[in-house]
């Protein structure tokens, strides 16, 4: 064998050899096709709301709501497929197991964000009056794994009357509606359907043309006023700030205002709110700085007319804003009132305006 | 005769100008359309590019009038969290990453940019982009596009009422393909190749594949071993065709041993290889 081809031959050789050896190693290193679970590494990490408005607890329960009360974060960081993963979530006493959600393969490298809208049971939710601890709980499984892994964290039901104002946090309050980033919520107070309201409503109404009919709306939210005055509500205030830490209220649901006879200014405004939506009259609740306003729509000039509501109670009005009325202090001085007050408010840009049949089409339902 | 030449002419006429009055309540039917629409006063640019695992790296550009962004600039100095706060909320818990906000002065825009994990989902057949509610505007490849126009009154405006008009970009990963907008879904589904560790043929193979690759390695080091090991002859140097006119004495020198090495048993007439004494077919002596 002369030089030449013995080189040849030995180079092609070293190259066939490293070639071999190479798809060997690959073939070697690559996972297995047999599935094996002990292989799977995962990070599951559970993030919780710390506080959960039970006044709305329909809205968390709701999947086109970005309300979720759980959100979870899962990233296959192993070197193979993870199969059949499923989860579930469950507030212990407050709901049955979520339905579970299913995911058919999270790849290496994959994250997938999965969210928990639990429906509340709205029975249990009733009874809660004040800010109570719950486990969450977290349940999942994927292909090969022998039992389901659990994982919890604690949360917080606020009572059926608490209202947290806003969810921001105060370094990051830079604008006034940032202090009602929750403002959505209040449309769940207002219940024009719930039974003492709805009755309330229809006796205030009687007579009157309240959908199409301009000068009977008007007289319907004035009569609304006076007949509260005849009930015997008062004006009340409410120390803020208690429980949940962060700037809350207890607010009261229509029937509860309408039964007690006395409210604070938020109250006031849910209370006229929900009687007028009772009736088919389009309704807000103006927040302006530490005030509430109810306002109304008239149907056909699509003016809004505003009331100072706190004034119903005339000994209220008489002795802590003498000579701003006259002694009856009426309905009427009333609207010319709370007008000044919006108009100043709205200037200032210190004004939000909450349009309840907007959010209720949105899914922030009455709660009761 | 007269009485057609007539309607001929009445209807050369009355044609001509029912297309006209057709064309102008046309226009005009237009130009009220256009006079509906306003003009968007800040244009954006919300472009979502996916990677193989589904993450998604986000660039908002928000383009402002000149007075606008002077605005915006000067709330932004007075208050560095204006924007920022409305990414960090507890509802964009891990979900806003590596977020950053930057002022670009030249082109009178803002430009915010953050990553979403898990931005699309695996769902086995196809990858899937949910909660998409428009119609695209346009869709080449691996590319889909949506295009909004909406009023606001927020941080975004300066809390002035004006109008937004918003370009949806979703960049899908290079290997995606059959991507396609699923309108009863409301959602954006396209296809990947099976990666590499998802058990693909490779994984479903090693085993064989393994053996395989492993006995050819071992069969070439061998091959390799047992040619090296070979005595190595020297190759005999070639044999030029001698010119009678101008023999080079080098030539006819390497000849003489070529002639020797190829000798001929006188008995038998076979080939006897250089330096043997006897024929080694016959036996007879050299």
């Amino acid at each position: 064998m002369s030089k030449t081809i013995k080189l040849a031959l030995v180079i092609m050789l070293a190259l066939l050899m490293a070639g071999s050896g190479t798809l060997f190693l690959i073939a070697m290193t690559h996972p297995s096709a047999t599935y094996d679970p002990s292989k799977i590494k995962l990070d599951v990490n559970l993030h919780t709301r710390n506080e959960i408005l039970t006044c709305a607890y329909k809205v968390y329960g709701d999947q086109n709501q970005n309300q979720w009360v759980a959100k979870t974060i899962i990233k296959n960081t192993g070197k193979i497929p993870m199969y059949d993963f499923k989860i579930w979530y469950k507030v212990r006493d407050f709901t049955d197991w979520t339905s579970g959600e299913e995911y058919p393969v999270i790849s290496p490298g994959e994250t997938v964000r999965d969210y928990c809208w639990p429906a509340l049971d709205g029975e249990k939710v009733k009874q809660i009056t004040t800010k109570t601890p719950v486990e969450l709980v977290l349940k999942y499984e994927y292909k090969g794994l022998k039992k389901p892994i659990e994982d919890y964290k604690t949360i917080y039901l606020l009572g059926r009357n608490d209202f947290v104002f806003s969810s921001m946090k105060e370094e990051d309050r830079l604008t006034f509606a940032d202090n009602f980033d929750n403002k959505l919520f209040v449309a769940a107070f207002i219940t024009p359907n719930e039974k003492t309201t709805k009755s309330f409503a229809n006796g205030i109404a009687s007579g009157l043309e309240t959908r199409t009919n301009d000068t009977d709306v008007y007289q319907t939210f004035l009569r609304c006023f006076n007949t509260l005055r005849t009930h015997g509500v008062r004006y009340i205030q409410e120390p803020s700030g208690f429980w949940t830490g962060s700037e809350a209220q207890y607010v009261q649901y229509p029937k509860d205002t309408i039964e007690r006879k006395s409210g604070t200014c938020i109250d006031l405004a849910i209370c006229m709110s929900a009687l007028m939506e009772a009736v088919g009259i389009k309704s807000y609740v103006a927040l302006v700085p530490g005030h509430a306003i109810p306002l109304i729509q008239i149907p056909g000039s699509g003016d809004i007319i505003p009331i100072e509501s706190t004034f119903i109670d005339q000994e209220y009005a008489l002795t802590h804003f003498p000579g701003t009325t006259s002694p009856n202090v009426t309905a009427d001085e009333c609207v010319g009132i709370a007008q000044s007050e919006i108009d100043q408010y709205s200037s200032e840009g210190r004004l939000v305006l909450i349009d309840p049949e907007y959010w209720w089409q949105a899914g922030v339902m009455p709660s009761w | 005769m007269v009485r057609n030449t007539r309607s001929k002419k009445l209807a050369l006429v009355v044609i001509p100008l029912a297309l006209c009055l057709l064309l102008l309540l046309w226009g005009l039917a237009l130009a009220q359309e256009d006079g509906q629409t306003a003009e968007p006063t800040i244009t954006e640019t919300y472009r979502v590019a996916i990677n193989d695992v589904g993450d998604a790296q986000i660039e908002d550009t928000i383009k402002y009038s000149e007075q606008d962004y002077e605005g915006m600039k000067q709330v932004i100095t007075d208050n560095p969290t204006f924007l920022t706060r409305l990414y960090t909320t507890e509802r964009d818990i891990a979900e806003v990453l590596n977020f950053d906000t930057e002022m670009d002065d030249a082109n009178r825009q803002v430009v915010i940019t953050f990553d979403t994990p898990g931005y699309s989902y695996n769902m086995k057949d196809s990858w899937v982009i949910y909660g998409i509610t428009n119609k695209p505007k346009k869709e080449s490849g691996r590319t889909i596009e949506f295009e909004e126009q909406t009023d606001i009154n927020n941080e975004f405006s300066l809390f002035t009422d004006q109008t937004l008009k918003t370009r949806t970009v979703y960049e899908l990963p290079k290997k995606a393909r059959n991507a396609r907008y699923n309108k009863e879904e409301k959602q954006v589904e396209y296809v990947m190749p099976e990666s590499r560790a998802s058990l693909g043929f490779w994984s479903q193979n090693r085993t064989p594949l393994s053996v395989i690759f492993g006995i050819l390695a071992l069969l070439f080091a061998g091959l390799m071993a047992f040619v090296i090991t070979r005595k190595t002859i020297e190759a005999p140097a070639p044999s030029h065709q001698v010119t009678p006119t101008t023999p080079p004495p080098s030539t006819v020198m390497e000849a003489v041993p070529e002639k020797r090495e190829t000798g001929v048993c006188e008995k038998c007439g076979r080939k006897i290889k250089h330096g043997k004494k006897f024929c080694t077919h016959c036996g007879a002596p050299v």
